[in-house]
């Protein structure tokens, strides 16, 4: 047997209880323990520091936890990535369709001259869309339609414009709004352009 | 042939990580929801270990989950999953420890914890709760890096490669962590043994 140090022997005690130490060196520490006593003590009370260490008031959360858990951090993702669920569900390519189609509803109800907007029913819209969408990407776009008082038909159009182009739930929101509501939907800025100054005319 | 069957079952662990990063990149709902299902748990416990306390562990475990799904783009297999998660968690607990010292202050051992079991044996529960507060107190007088370091080996059993990696250190660093944090938790239970 390799005569080990003390230092050596003591630098390896918390590794051998842990069951690290194999082989050759584990019979060595071994050896060394049955015949240094301070070495031994320093064992026992290593020993008896790491079974008090296992019960530190740690308890197991209940099964009823993780459902609360859960519900809490879909609300939590929904306000700190401005998404919810049900968007990051719907098919990129199925709001593009959409958008086109309140695109052009919007364009020939709520911008023909004469036509009379609804701010109230845009608003009853909003506030129910805003309930389920609660502060999706969409909200501060659609926000501003119904500040202008625009129909539902326009607002649809803000929503499904933004979220094919502006939403990719895998980066941060702000940086993809602004380059939807920048570049990506120019003719967004023109539409919002012709609500305004009818509302001005008005 | 334990060692082959670990072998196989940590290839089909790594290959079952992969497809589910390649599904959270596509941002696939249901693989976010596995993904929580399957470490809320240990992300939870860490994060406890590391703040001794169920709302900033809660707190945390979420913060950690919500970076994942922001960040998972910029998650380039150059650790594993798991690593990069833990170490996400692990950096927001030690933030958050900083950020609230004071509460270190405050003997936490008196206040309720939520949701936990009622134990079945209350004079054995009343001498743990003594001992736990004591250990409280201990951990909680542990520089913080320390106290990651032993949450992560001694608590989860994590070897030191993979713990320099999570806490951003050396693997030598690791060591002398939990080496000098054993001596300090075992001087201040030293009347308790």
């Amino acid at each position: 047997m390799e005569c080990r140090s003390c230092n050596w022997i003591r630098d390896r005690l918390c590794a051998l209880i842990e069951g690290e130490v194999v082989g050759r060196d584990r019979e060595d520490i071994e050896e060394h323990l049955r015949s240094c006593a301070e070495c031994a003590d320093e064992y026992e009370s290593l020993q008896r520091t790491f079974e008090l260490l296992r019960d530190d008031g740690y308890r197991e959360p209940s099964p009823f936890y993780w459902t609360r858990f859960n519900a809490r951090l879909r609300r939590r993702l929904r306000e700190e990535t401005g998404v919810s669920a049900a968007q990051r569900l719907v098919p990129r390519l199925v709001p593009v369709a959409v958008g086109i189609a309140f695109f052009a509803v919007g364009l020939s109800l709520g911008l023909r001259p004469g036509a009379q907007v609804a701010p109230s029913a845009g608003q009853q819209f909003a506030s129910r869309s805003a309930a389920e969408s609660d502060g999706s990407i969409i909200s501060a776009r659609s926000k501003l339609l119904v500040e202008t008082g625009a129909d539902r038909g326009s607002y649809a159009f803000a929503a499904d414009t933004l979220k094919p182009d502006g939403f990719d739930p895998m980066t941060e929101e702000p940086r993809v709004y602004l380059a939807a509501s920048e570049s990506a939907a120019p003719e967004w800025a023109e539409m919002e352009r012709l609500l305004r100054e009818r509302l001005m005319r008005e | 042939m334990s060692d082959r069957v670990s072998a196989e079952a940590r290839e089909d662990h790594g290959r079952d990580s992969a497809d589910l990063v390649r599904r959270l990149k596509a941002g696939d709902e249901r693989a976010f929801e596995e993904l929580v299902v399957e470490y809320r748990e240990r992300l939870y416990r860490v994060a406890w270990r590391i703040l001794r306390d169920d709302e900033m562990a809660e707190d945390a475990a979420q913060e950690a989950f919500i970076k994942v799904y922001r960040h998972i783009g910029r998650f380039q297999g150059r650790s594993s999953l798991y690593t990069w998660i833990y170490r996400i968690t692990v950096n927001i607990a030690l933030n958050k420890l900083k950020r609230d010292r004071f509460r270190q202050l405050l003997p936490l051992g008196d206040l309720p914890r939520m949701d936990h079991r009622p134990s079945a044996d209350p004079a054995r529960e009343a001498l743990s709760s003594e001992v736990a507060s004591r250990i409280d107190q201990a951990v909680r007088a542990l520089p913080e890096k320390q106290r990651a370091v032993f949450t992560l080996k001694f608590y989860e059993g994590l070897g030191h490669k993979e713990i320099a990696q999570i806490v951003g250190c050396s693997e030598g660093t690791s060591k002398a962590n939990y080496f000098h944090a054993i001596r300090k938790l075992r001087k201040e239970l030293e009347d308790l043994r």
